[in-house]
């Protein structure tokens, strides 16, 4: 099976800084990976170039061998790192809204969720908080069946219940024959959830492995050895 | 997908303009109530008096501020939806850089139609005189029948152009807006700053372009030199004044699709 996501050479340059330089990787399908790095060291810029938010200066990025466009935005299933839902709509329009433009947006499933969490279709989304707006957001990206899901800082910001909440459904909801990138600073949470990590710092590849390996080969937790590498 | 997206823009732009026609439809209606009963002339009250030209004053406000509405409605739509927050979710759409700039456009120039039929209903509510419509009735009618007789002017050709003309003109307006701030929100900083600057300054040289192609003494000498009727310069005036607003409207259309394209920004 082809790779999902596939960067060559990928550089990204704002003026004369160096955002990404050189990026290699390739992401298979089946697999929940962790973008791992500190602030500042490209995670969301490789996720916004992978979502055509950006434009690469050098190199390019593939998922399922296409560039990105209105074709792979069709494949892909995108939270970003901050709420970005129209705050305008009520729930059920926001439902209304995903349905119209994602073929593979699952309703049913959405609602379910949103009737767990004890949220009201009626209700206009700039009337909830902060946590419910996340939640609802990443609902809607998780109810999809997509191809890739690019999670950008997903639990940055939540309580630790809101946490839990958060990793369950993505490992509930995600389908195998995808792949789940999740780009966090918080690796202790979500370290029980993923297959592969790769660390990113500087705007350059140190590290793509399994956790397994980092677990047999290092022995060490990944937490542990993102201290280590990152160390300050 | 166009249609979706259109379906959605009017879902968000109708919470306000909806509200505002039903305040300028009530408006008119007390207006109309005032004036035929004649209570703004026959009061003694000073404070009906004062309500009277209150309402009057709110009438004559609400017909140009639904107007101002369309407008910022239009930059408002495009700057939050596109270039704010919500870009995350519009630009990750399965949907092409054109289809989100033309749900736009379209829907903005579907409010500003919607405006002016709301105006003219206004106009009917408080005039609500059946003789006043068959005098402008007349009106129109003599001057279109004296046109034709002295001119030989193709009316129907005449309306189409003008029709053609006020379309593009609107679409060239929102599009010299969307350009302006696509490159202004390119920047990392004082964005909105920028897009005022930016607007000001293709407004500049549009001017400046405009100027010399049309008061150079070649463009006047080239058009004197065509010997027309009267009907044939009409037609000319409006097939040049078209072009050059498609013109104009494809320069504002590049300039934005290559901004959202190519140098999108969001923080």
């Amino acid at each position: 099976m082809s790779a999902i996501l596939e960067c060559s050479n990928l550089s990204k340059r704002f003026g004369s800084v160096n955002a990404l330089s050189g990026v290699n990787l390739t992401i298979e399908p089946g697999r929940i990976v962790g973008l791992l790095g500190p602030n500042g060291s490209g995670k969301t810029t490789l996720i916004k170039l992978t979502n055509g938010l950006l434009t690469p200066s050098e190199g390019e990025i593939r998922i399922l061998g296409e560039l990105p466009g209105k074709l792979s935005h069709s494949m892909v299933s995108y939270l970003p790192e901050r709420t970005s839902i129209p705050l305008w709509m009520t729930v059920d329009q926001l439902l209304d809204f995903y349905s119209d433009f994602y073929p593979d947006f699952d309703r049913t499933v959405a609602v379910g969720m949103l009737e767990n969490l004890g949220i009201r279709g009626n209700q206009k989304i700039k009337e909830q908080s902060k946590g419910t707006r996340e939640k609802v957001q990443l609902t809607m990206v998780m109810s999809r069946h997509a191809k890739l899901y690019l999670l950008d800082e997903p639990i940055g910001g939540v309580d630790p219940a809101a946490r839990d909440y958060i990793l369950n459904t993505i490992i509930s909801n995600y389908n195998p024959e995808a792949s789940v990138i999740i780009s966090t600073h918080l690796i202790a949470d979500v370290e029980q959830v993923l297959d592969e990590v790769v660390f990113i710092r500087q705007g350059a590849i140190l590290l793509q492995s399994t956790v397994d390996e980092i677990r047999e080969d290092k022995g060490k937790s990944v937490d542990a050895l993102f201290r280590e590498v990152f160390k300050c | 997908m166009l249609r979706r997206l259109m379906k959605h823009e009017i879902r968000s732009t109708s919470r306000i303009m909806l509200p505002l026609f039903g305040v300028v439809l009530v408006l008119s209606l007390f207006v109309s109530i005032i004036l035929r009963s004649g209570a703004m002339d026959h009061t003694t009250n000073p404070v009906l008096s004062v309500f009277y030209a209150i309402i009057m004053a709110s009438y004559g406000i609400s017909l140009g501020a639904t107007f101002i509405v369309v407008l910022l409605l239009m930059i408002n739509r495009f700057r939050t939806n596109l270039l704010g927050d919500e870009g995350y979710v519009m630009f990750t759409l399965p949907v092409s850089v054109h289809q989100l700039i033309w749900s736009k456009i379209l829907i903005s120039c579907l409010w500003f139609v919607g405006t002016c039929i709301m105006v003219g209903l206004s106009a009917m509510i408080v005039a609500f005189d059946v003789s006043t419509f068959a005098q402008m009735k007349d009106f129109f009618v003599d001057i279109w029948q004296q046109m034709n007789a002295y001119y030989a002017l193709n009316g129907t050709a005449i309306i189409i152009e003008s029709l053609l003309l006020f379309f593009f003109g609107y679409v060239a307006c929102c599009l010299q807006f969307y350009s302006a701030m696509a490159v202004g929100y390119s920047f990392d900083r004082r964005k909105v700053l920028y897009s005022i600057l930016v607007f000001f300054g293709f407004q500049f040289v549009m001017q400046m372009l405009t100027s010399m192609l049309f008061f150079t003494n070649g463009f006047d000498s080239w058009f004197d030199r065509i010997d027309m009727s009267v009907m044939t310069s009409v037609h000319t005036f409006f097939g040049v004044s078209i072009f050059g607003t498609i013109v104009y409207c494809a320069i504002f259309y590049f300039i934005t699709t290559y901004f959202l394209q190519k140098r999108l920004n969001i923080e």
